[in-house]
């Protein structure tokens, strides 16, 4: 069983990696605050349910994944993903004279290809590990690596 | 990893990649909040959003019964058949009641004769109703005045003919908000055995059709009424929240027909509740084995 000091040590290891998470599902750093929030407190009321503390990340993560994805299904204005895809192509537009950067990039991408980006890219997780965050199969978080690349060349491309 | 992974890792460390300050600052008060203990937090105080589409309820938790049909299997192969009437009784209430907290759970009993089955579900109910209890008396010393919580439990006999008995256990627990989960326990009482849903299965055909006809009863609300709102074929998630397993809830009703009900969040919005879909006789008379398909009602 890990105790407070333990947990509060753990949590500040993944903190970047909770953040970005977050943010790749509820996109604003108020709502990702409030998710970060509610996954600690989740966390550590079901910790005796880590079984292997080596898992802690990909652990937390899980929950921070299911947090924010509860986080945009309760709120009432969910926005589709046509929806956000047009809201992405006309924010990219409006910034075609900028210089757009890989974070850019990756925001415009839709879900659920903005996630494993980030897990995979940013974070450096296996894929196993992100299918394992995302409830999902190796298989499946490969086809959407494969598409979230072919992506990710054309908007860079773009630049 | 190809070319293409490299030079996007190789940007990404390019990249200012550290967290907002107020983030960090967030992390750390949610740190200092946390209690000694592993416990209930309210976490109304602290995700609003969630929280007012929750309308201040949280449900945790549970459970229950483990996956037991071999265990139980063995252990009833001598019992008698159950007889026609099974008695549900209260056995035992524990109740609490302060400013902040509150507690009642009624906890039944099954009486018929020597039956291990009955005996079994008892030991169940007996353990699960203990681990709520001392959960809440937990909460109760660890969070003190500081958050609402509670925690309901009671039960009804939904089935009891010549063939069949249904119990169904319905807890709900607040904690800041709240969530309300149901046990179905079944007895087939021809035989005297437990029965879970994948018993009554004919083959692995039986978990499709009953995800495909669950979807179409979906499809079909939804259709008709715009408010109607279940995660079908998810857009935002890109994956399917319709899926039954062999220990999935379900009872029968009064037609014959096998309901099937989801938890809160399981495949719709908290605001559609707990969804139930019922699959006509005449479906489940195909896919369920003989000695079922004889005896439902």
């Amino acid at each position: 069983m890990i105790d407070k000091n333990k947990f509060c040590e753990y949590i500040r290891l993944c903190e970047r990696a909770m953040y970005y998470l977050a943010f790749s599902i509820v996109r604003n750093d108020a709502d990702a605050g409030e998710v970060i929030s509610e996954s600690i407190y989740r966390a550590y009321k079901n910790l005796d349910t880590l079984k292997n503390e080596n898992s802690f990340k990909p652990w937390m993560l899980r929950i921070v994944h299911n947090t924010a994805v509860e986080m945009i299904r309760k709120n009432s204005k969910i926005i589709s993903m046509e929806e956000m895809k047009d809201i992405n192509i006309n924010g990219n537009e409006n910034e075609i004279s900028t210089k757009l950067d890989l974070r850019d990039a990756v925001e415009s991408l839709r879900q659920p290809y903005r996630v494993v980006v980030v897990l995979f890219y940013y974070e450096d997780l296996p894929v196993s590990k992100i299918a394992q965050i995302t409830s999902t199969n190796a298989v499946t978080v490969k086809k959407q690596l494969s598409r979230a690349r072919k992506m990710l060349r054309e908007i860079l491309k773009e630049d | 990893m190809n070319d293409f992974d490299k030079y996007i890792k190789k940007k990404v460390l390019e990249e200012k990649t550290d967290i907002p300050d107020r983030i960090k600052i967030q992390v750390e008060q949610t740190l200092d909040n946390l209690p000694e203990k592993t416990i209930a937090i309210k976490p109304a105080q602290r995700f609003s959003h969630v929280a007012a589409a929750a309308a201040c309820f949280l449900f945790i938790t549970l459970f229950l019964l483990p996956n037991v049909s071999s265990t139980y299997a063995q252990a009833l192969e001598q019992i008698p058949v159950i007889g026609k009437i099974v008695r549900v009784i209260t056995i035992r209430n524990y109740f609490y009641s302060d400013k902040y907290h509150e507690m009642d759970i009624n906890v039944p009993e099954l009486e018929e004769g020597n039956s291990n089955a009955l005996g079994l579900i008892n030991k169940d109910i007996s353990d699960l109703t203990q681990v709520l209890v001392n959960r809440f008396y937990e909460d109760l010393e660890a969070i003190g005045d500081d958050a609402h919580g509670s925690v309901y439990v009671d039960y009804e006999t939904v089935t009891d003919n010549n063939n069949w008995f249904t119990l169904k256990i319905r807890v709900n627990e607040v904690v800041g908000s709240s969530n309300t989960y149901f046990k179905y326990y079944h007895i087939n009482k021809m035989t005297g055995d437990i029965v879970k849903l994948g018993d009554m299965a004919k083959d692995d055909d039986f978990y499709d059709i009953l995800e495909q006809e669950i979807k179409r009863q979906m499809k079909e609300e939804m259709e008709k009424d715009s408010n109607v709102i279940y995660w079908l074929d998810d857009s935002i998630i890109g994956q399917d929240f319709v899926s039954i397993s062999d220990d999935h809830n379900f009872y029968w009703n009064e037609n014959g027909g096998l309901v099937i009900p989801f938890d809160k969040y399981e495949v719709a919005p908290g605001s559609m509740g707990t969804p139930e879909f019922t699959i006509d006789k005449k479906i489940v008379a195909d896919i369920v084995k003989p000695e079922f398909s004889k005896i439902i009602p």
